[in-house]
């Protein structure tokens, strides 16, 4: 990757955050969370975006940002209301913004066509005259801008920071030009020129400083106590440590006098580090999870600390094997060396696990939108709930985990919940609630979408399962396995297809989506009380726990997060459909010969054993030789790395180096009740 | 004597200043009047400025005059909310 398309696509993710974060912080503005402090983290992530666009030529976009700068600091400064209107016209500028950075990502440099709206909405509900005015209460501001050296590399160009500040008053500028060398010697991508700027404006601290602040990473700086006796007051923006080669920016405070004020001195480090830089995040109405999403994380330096500290275990381990070796050691010593290997293996095993890790916010803070959208167009009340924002998830988990949440969320508050007036006939608050909760339990986490709506609406989904030939005819409603229909492709119950939803285009892909994650979905409803979306999702899609299965002279692994019992004896019995079924726990289960739908051939003429296994649309049963045994397996994708297998999610490499294919329950369940007559189960009859 | 102008690019960032500044050269080393037309000009960063300052100030060294035909406001706002004199005419 060139450094242009490195820098490139480092600006757009950067750009990705900064508008989650100012999503996130309109949305709580909505909520009543009448709190300058969301105000102005809105309006540094709007500026941040303004500099690197402009950086990066899409001065369309930085145009934009600047106006949208313009429209919240009238917010800010209590000169326009803050409303429904305004939060909508916020909404729809980081809808633009993130499409057109898509737009970028893909190569294409030009404003969408919609620019021209979005800025005539803005405009509309703002006066046409945005420069503030100099007046009477205007102070005079020094602010000094070094050369930025190497930092001009990293987008540190203060022209744009003097742009900026040019709207916010009259601004005389001195450019100190004596370091730039001739054309011929000139680093083109080094910064030799320094200004030193005068600004006479009416707006405040925060607005100067909003100003500049980009320039070294740093964006948020408190003001500091009023101190009339230090004219000279100086607050010192300070290299930001994540940037390197970075100048130091330095701004003064105002003085009625700019000659009183001695020049700026420059502290670097001085500052703390950013404090509104966000976390990384995934976008299910942006980038969704997956295929767009970010392919970078931020670490934190005691992780690689941690993870050095291991290697540095593994280097001894490995010259202690060396030494046994060299001096035909006993296998003691063999044996103490490997036991050491396993330790390490496994500590090391955790710490890259740790450095994968995101907290489960990442992907919530996405949701008040979601709930938001739907509320508004569909005239419901809702409220969302999240509880174990804290939890930690596999990064790629996270990622695949946004789709099927958004989907989920919203289903719940367009279709659970009911409209306020029938809640309230019903003797439940207008307002419904929708609550997300997410907690680790051993190696997995549970997360609970639950609604406290209507529930699902079991005859209704009845019916369409009879129409639909998935549940039998003579099945009764309280017999339903509600988890079957509402899961079938292309079901839904909803009598109007609401552009939000109601297709019945989701849930199965739902899903199948937390099914490719190696996660769990399940679903309960009572009627009139709401409904609850369970999802069991592994840790980490990395490694995974495995059972050992021998079918033939094959060994699989089974995950065994879906794994639910076993038993040497099944009745299996026929439907006249030709599909084998059998009993597990009072419930009619299908049964899945493995041998015959992956080609091996069974060590026994009848199935020994059968295997219980939770899929995405039930338990299966599945028929294997043998059980041998549970580990970690370390996940290998066989699309990328050989052709995609009907029934098998992955390969993994066992200790003896052979290669064993990880079972796909789902898949295998599909198969066999689509074709009956793969199995080679009429022994068993 | 008819000079063709040398037309400075809508876009004059780092990326392109490498080859803005090969333009610059060659003009400078020939015998001939200096004629930069900036109406295309849309952006130009620090990099580029610091190029076309390098030059100016180089042309003057060497008694060059150097024409700007038609700058636009960008490029003309830019050199005065940066305090760049680059020989426009006017301030700064």
């Amino acid at each position: 990757m060139s450094i242009d398309a490195a820098l490139l696509a480092t600006f757009l993710e950067e750009c990705q955050e900064h508008l989650e974060t100012m999503e996130a912080a309109v949305l709580s503005l909505l909520q009543g969370e009448d709190d300058a402090e969301l105000m102005n983290l809105t309006f540094r992530a709007a500026h941040s975006i303004k500099g690197s666009a402009a950086t990066f030529g899409l001065s369309y976009l930085a145009d934009l940002t600047h106006d949208v700068e313009t429209f919240l600091d009238r917010r800010r400064k209590g000169e326009r209301e803050l409303n429904a209107d305004t939060v909508d016209a916020m909404l729809a500028a980081v809808d633009f913004m993130s499409r057109q950075l898509s737009f970028a990502a893909e190569g294409r440099d030009e404003p969408l066509p919609d620019l021209a709206n979005l800025v005539s909405l803005l405009a509309r509900l703002d006066e046409p005259a945005m420069a503030p005015t100099v007046g009477a209460s205007c102070q005079t501001w020094t602010i000094s801008f070094p050369a930025t050296g190497d930092g001009l590399l990293m987008g540190e160009d203060p022209t744009l920071a003097l742009k900026a500040l040019s709207n916010l008053g009259r601004l005389d500028v001195e450019c100190n030009a004596d370091a730039l060398p001739t054309l011929e010697s000139l680093d083109l991508s080094h910064g030799y020129l320094s200004f030193e700027a005068t600004l006479e404006t009416s707006a405040d601290r925060d607005a100067v400083e909003e100003a500049i602040a980009w320039l070294d990473g740093a964006s948020c700086v408190a003001p500091p106590p009023p101190q009339p006796a230090m004219p000279s007051d100086v607050i010192i923006i300070g290299d930001a440590p994540a940037m390197p080669s970075l100048a130091p920016v330095s701004v003064m405070t105002p003085s009625m006098s700019t000659g009183s004020m001695a020049p700026n001195s420059m502290a670097p480090n001085s500052m703390a580090p950013n404090s509104m830089a966000p976390g990384r995040s995934l976008m299910p109405s942006r980038p969704p999870g997956g295929g767009s999403g970010s392919n970078s994380i931020r670490v934190s330096v005691d992780k690689l600390d941690a993870l050095m500290n291991m290697v540095g275990e593994l280097v001894i381990t490995h010259s202690m094997l060396s030494d046994a070796r060299r001096r035909d050691a006993a296998v003691e010593a063999f044996d103490a060396a490997l036991e050491r290997l396993d330790t390490d293996t496994r500590a090391l095993q955790d710490t890259v696990m740790r450095i994968r890790m995101l907290p489960f916010r990442h992907v919530a803070q996405r949701l008040p939108r979601v709930v938001r959208d739907v509320v508004k167009a569909r005239g419901k009340e809702a409220e969302l709930v999240v509880e174990g924002e804290d939890t930690e998830l596999d990064k790629r988990v996270l990622e695949g985990l946004a789709d099927p949440l958004t989907h989920i969320v919203r289903n719940a508050v367009d279709h659970g919940l009911e409209p306020p007036d029938e809640r309230e006939r019903q003797g439940k608050s207008r307002c419904g609630v929708v609550t997300l909760r997410a907690r680790q339990v051993g190696g997995h986490v549970d997360v609970t979408i639950t609604d406290d709506g209507r529930g699902v609406n079991r005859a209704a989904l009845l019916r369409k399962g009879i129409e639909r030939g998935i549940v039998a005819p003579d099945t009764s409603k309280d017999d339903l396995d509600i988890k079957a229909v509402m899961f079938a492709p292309g079901l839904s119950t909803a009598t109007e297809v609401t552009g939000i939803s109601g297709r019945g285009v989701g849930m199965d892909v739902v899903a199948r989506n937390v099914e490719a994650l190696g996660g769990v979905i399940s679903i309960d409803s009572e009627p009139g009380s709401g409904t609850s979306v369970h999802l069991r999702l592994p840790l980490t899609t990395a490694i995974m726990e495995g059972q050992l299965i021998r079918v033939g002279d094959e060994t699989y692994v089974l995950p065994l997060q879906t794994m639910l019992e076993t038993t040497s004896t099944a009745d299996v019995q026929r439907l006249p459909s030709g599909q084998r079924v059998c009993t597990f726990r009072d419930d009619i289960t299908p049964v899945v010969c493995v041998s015959a739908l992956l080609g091996t051939e069974s060590r026994h003429p009848t199935p020994s054993l059968f295997v219980f296994a939770e899929s995405a649309t039930g338990v299966v049963a599945l028929c294997v030789d043998e059980m041998l045994g549970q580990q970690q397996v370390v996940v290998k994708d066989l699309e990328a790395n050989y052709r995609e297998i009907p029934g098998i999610a992955a390969a993994t490499i066992l200790g003896n180096g052979d290669v064993a294919m990880i079972l796909d329950v789902d898949q295998l369940f599909t198969m066999t009740v689509g074709h009956p007559s793969l199995d080679n189960l009429e022994a068993a009859e | 004597m008819s000079v063709s102008p040398l037309v400075l690019n809508n876009d004059l960032r780092m990326a392109h200043c490498g080859a803005l500044r090969e333009q610059l050269v060659a003009a400078l080393a020939q015998k001939v009047p200096i004629v930069l037309d900036a109406h295309r000009v849309r952006f130009v960063d620090l990099a580029t400025l610091q190029v076309l300052l390098a030059f100016t100030r180089q042309a003057a060294k060497a008694r060059r005059p150097v024409d700007w035909h038609d700058v636009s406001p960008v490029l003309r706002e830019l050199s005065v909310s940066t305090g760049v004199a680059l020989g426009f005419g006017g301030s700064p």
